[in-house]
């Protein structure tokens, strides 16, 4: 089958490997919608950060590795080959694979496992591929394809959310999310339609914003953002033509004794005074992927997540995902909000 | 170049590009009307038509390289011309060192010309201060006396500080010092220090900074209407042996910090080892002095690093204050310490008399040697048991045709050099007077004579000049505070007069220094008690009884005894119950010059008819 594999910074290669042959408790997934996201971006520019070059202690695989977290697909086949649900049925893949046996994992903290693994990131194959074998316990069934690629950032959301109400009550809290892009609107929607928060986007991508306000959010412009914000959320990550990583510019949106989140994850080193933080009181917390009590929670909710994903999608091939995925979302980044390669 | 490279990628693709750097870039602004991407950290590509990825790619790719490399080699070019000038500068600055703030101030000019506050320090004095505050610069300083270099972040700039020598340099800047700076910053500081060593070096103590005994002397050639205040470190020794000598050094170190900040005007200076000089121009010192006591002797906190711990110690700090210097200050200062016991003296009140006292008696005694004047008395010791005896030869100096006693000339003439000279004289005389009596002569002799290596030799010699009989000297040493401390030496010189047949006694017994056991270990011959022990016997029954343990003991084990301040008849009369050998004093016979005792002696108790 094609496949795009990682081998390390700006060497990935489109080649044939051979299809996956499911095991027991595994299901064949026929690969439909694979999101490119800004984490595979930063691993192509200047990776690998999180890719393992090392065999993956659970897991054993390490480079070359397919990439993509965020896919999904129609169920082909079981391991005995048989046409039996869910054959035939469409889902997305939840990346995060445990150990089951550590302390995080007794906990039900997955997110936390000492021997994580995430398919398209560390230590297992993603989504830029043609076939995927997955246990059925990943998969999160759907009927929207749109979702197959949201559901990762959703999940991220719903982890977000639960990591947030320790410190806050989100309803009617106002929260300003920066950045528009597959994160910053996943955790938009459940924030605003399933927690209740008063949620406002600021994007510095004219094409992006306009994307978020046809989904119907509320837009800031940078002039317009007042600085009195019950939580700031960091969904933009690094980003090169910014003169402020978000997650210092954050700071400043804050209300006293407010904390901001991060979800963007950051591999160089940012600089800032901590006084300031401390003189208001502030905090910085952050949240990594979800748990499987967040999934559950995810699973109730997901057909009162009213907001139109379909409209930030725009598919290529995978025969193109090198020109028209990657070295787009580098160079031509105001061009679409999220790319799905289509295998 | 950017700008150059822009106008042919313009041409090239046929479009309104821009190179921004990302401080005139305002993303929000321009994603209106064009489209950009990051071309790395610094710089931001801006474009307006549909151009295919690939190509877009490919420029990014190109100007992330060329920018990178274009900042790499303009930098590496603005490097080598600041070293071209910096080593320009100093080759000159080899010329034309001076020590004033305009030379300071183009020395490091490329610190204010980068921008950076920064302040030059040495020992502790501000040399030159652009823009620091106060309060920052004299913490600054305060860290680098334990470190070499500090670097502390400062809002979103930086603190660094370097100390090379006897310098200090402090930087102050908003954003972080570029690494390439503080090296030649560095380079400039060790190249200063090194200068100011080459034309200060023998002026400057390289422990404490302060300047040495040469620039002190020079210093107060050329000084008029100054006082100094001399200081001196009493039990420094002590502390050198207890602990390390680098806690002796850090101990100088504190003094010195602490010197610094009570004199902050004056000038300081490091004479000896443990002793200190202030030069001082404003005369209002006794009241200054006292308080300059109180905070010097103030207790000391070192920290030993080998216990990690603090140790406490309290220096006893002493003082002379001179109202008026000389040239002679030094000697004068070390003459003063050595004989005042006071914390704080003046010398003109308390040590200039009795310099003037001693100096005045050492012109006499040196009259005396030239003109024959010391002369040997001998006074009669009478055997209590048979009319025998002996004499011992006891020194007098004539002056305007009176005797004085030698006890005020002696230390002095030791100090001066005079003793021995003085001590050969008497024995010459005494040795004389034994040979022409052929009678027992004691004389005095103490442990600076029994350390000189050609004393015995000496001895051996005018014997065999005057041809003495051995057996009738006597060697009567004096009992003092560090007679103790040579006990193998004196233990040898004793077998060696023993040889020779002469007899070893000890002067002074009871006096106070009187070490008992060690008496018994050098196997003397006779023991002198002291006139303290004796002058009260007539009244005192416990002094009788001592006097009759001290003489009892020493019959038992074989050791003769004298004992003199035989001053009466009550004293007389009261001793002839105590089992002693010999008597002496003003009641048995004065001392007498040689010509009286040699004709005609009378060595019976005194009574009226030969008082002579």
């Amino acid at each position: 089958m094609k496949a795009l594999r990682f081998y390390g910074k700006r060497d990935i290669r489109l080649e044939e490997i051979p299809k996956p042959i499911p095991k027991e408790e595994e299901v064949l997934l026929k690969v439909t919608d694979a999101g490119i996201s800004q984490t595979q971006i930063n691993e192509f520019m200047d990776g690998p950060f999180l890719i393992n070059s090392e065999p993956h202690p659970l897991t054993g695989k390490k480079i070359p590795i397919v990439p993509s977290q965020e896919y999904g697909g129609i169920i082909v086949a079981d391991h005995l080959g048989s046409k039996n649900d869910p054959v035939g049925k469409m889902a997305a893949v939840l990346p995060l694979i445990s150990c089951g046996r550590c302390e995080y994992c007794e906990q039900k903290k997955e997110n936390l496992c000492q021997n994580l693994a995430y398919r398209g990131l560390l230590g297992a194959d993603g989504g830029f591929c043609e076939f995927s074998a997955v246990k059925r316990e990943n998969l999160f069934f759907t009927q929207k394809r749109e979702l197959l690629t949201f559901i990762e950032p959703l999940a991220v959301a719903v982890h977000a959310a639960k990591t947030v109400k320790k410190l806050i009550d989100l309803r009617n809290s106002e929260v300003l999310i920066l950045g528009a892009g597959a994160v910053g609107i996943s955790v938009a929607a459940y924030f605003e339609q399933i927690e209740g928060a008063k949620v406002y986007i600021s994007e510095i991508l004219s094409t992006r914003k306009a994307k978020a306000k046809e989904a119907g959010f509320e837009t800031l412009a940078k002039k317009e953002i007042k600085k009195s914000f019950d939580l700031v959320v960091d969904a933009a990550g690094t980003d090169p033509i910014t003169q402020k990583p978000a997650i210092t510019e954050g700071f400043a949106y804050l209300k006293r004794g407010a904390p901001l989140l991060n979800l963007g994850s950051y591999f160089h080193p940012v600089s800032f005074v901590p006084a300031y933080i401390l003189v208001n009181e502030n905090s910085l917390i952050e949240s990594m992927a979800y748990d499987s009590e967040d999934i559950e929670k995810l699973k109730r909710e997901i057909d009162n997540i009213k907001t139109d994903f379909s409209i930030f999608i725009e598919r290529i091939p995978l025969k193109d995902i090198v020109n028209k995925g990657y070295l787009r979302a580098e160079v031509a980044k105001e061009s679409f909000t999220r790319l799905v390669v289509e295998p | 170049m950017v700008g150059e490279i822009e106008k042919i990628l313009k041409e090239i693709l046929n479009d309104d590009i821009k190179i921004l750097p990302k401080e005139r870039f305002d993303p929000e602004e321009s994603s209106k009307n064009s489209k950009f991407f990051g071309i790395d950290e610094d710089f931001v590509f801006l474009y307006n038509k549909n151009l295919p990825v690939e190509q877009l790619y490919n420029i990014k790719r190109f100007l992330g390289n060329f920018l990178h490399k274009h900042e790499e080699i303009s930098n590496n070019l603005r490097q080598s011309e600041i070293l071209s000038a910096e080593l320009e500068k100093m080759i000159k600055t080899g010329r034309d060192f001076k020590e004033n703030e305009e030379f300071f101030q183009n020395f490091f000019s490329i610190l204010k010309n980068s921008g950076y506050r920064f302040a030059l320090i040495r020992n502790m004095q501000t040399l030159f201060n652009y823009k620091i505050d106060p309060f920052t610069l004299k913490s600054a300083v305060e860290k680098l006396q334990k470190k070499s270099a500090i670097s502390f972040p400062f809002k979103n700039g930086e603190l660094f500080g370097i100390k090379r020598g006897f310098h200090i340099l402090i930087i102050e800047s908003q954003t972080k010092i570029d690494p390439f700076d503080k090296k030649v910053s560095e380079s400039k500081l060790v190249w200063l220090n090194t200068l100011y060593e080459s034309k200060m070096g023998y002026e400057i103590d390289r422990l404490t900074g302060l300047f040495t005994r040469n620039r002190f002397l020079k210093d107060i050639e050329s000084s008029r209407n100054i006082s100094a205040l001399l200081i001196n470190v009493k039990n420094f020794k002590n502390f050198n042996e207890i602990y390390t000598s680098k806690i002796g050094d850090k101990i100088l170190l504190e003094l010195t910090a602490r010197l610094r900040k009570f004199f902050d005007i004056c000038e300081l200076y490091r004479v000896y080892g443990d002793r200190f000089a202030v030069l001082i121009k404003n005369i209002e010192c006794e009241q200054k002095i006292e308080k300059f006591h109180a905070y010097i002797n103030d207790t000391y906190h070192i920290f030993d690093p080998k216990t990690k711990e603090f140790i406490s110690l309290s220096p006893k700090i002493e003082t002379i204050y001179f109202t008026k210097v000389s040239k002679e200050i030094l000697e004068k200062a070390n003459y003063g310490f050595k004989k005042i016991g006071k914390k704080r003296a003046v010398f003109e009140k308390d040590i200039a008399p009795i310099l003037h006292r001693e100096q005045k008696s050492l012109t006499l005694l040196k009259e005396a040697l030239a003109n024959d004047l010391i002369k040997a008395h001998f006074q009669f010791v009478k055997s209590t048991d048979k009319n025998g005896g002996y004499f011992e030869a006891l020194m007098r100096i004539e002056h305007k045709g009176r005797l004085l006693q030698p006890g005020p000339f002696i230390s002095a003439a030791k100090e001066r050099g005079l003793y021995h000279k003085l001590n050969l004289t008497m024995l010459k005389k005494a040795f004389e007077a034994s040979a022409a009596m052929k009678e027992k002569v004691s004389i005095n002799i103490d442990i600076h004579d029994i350390l000189q290596k050609n004393f015995l030799p000496t001895i051996e010699k005018l014997a065999e000049k005057f041809r003495n009989d051995p057996a009738l000297l006597q060697f009567e040493i004096l009992e003092s505070e560090n007679l103790y401390d040579y006990i193998p030496e004196l233990k040898e010189f004793i077998r060696q007069i023993k040889n020779f047949g002469s007899t070893i006694a000890l002067d002074d017994f009871g006096k106070g220094y009187s070490n008992f056991s060690a008496i018994l270990d050098l196997e003397i011959d006779l023991l002198k008690i002291d006139r303290s022990l004796v002058k009260n016997i007539s009244s005192d029954d416990l002094a009788h009884k001592i006097l009759k343990g001290i003489a009892s003991l020493c019959k038992n084990i074989g050791i003769k005894t004298t004992v003199e301040g035989v001053e009466n008849a009550k004293i007389y009369e009261r001793l002839k119950e105590v089992d002693i050998d010999y008597i002496q004093g003003f009641y048995i016979s004065r001392p007498l010059p040689f010509e009286i005792v040699s004709r005609n002696f009378s060595r019976e108790p005194l009574q009226k008819g030969n008082l002579i």
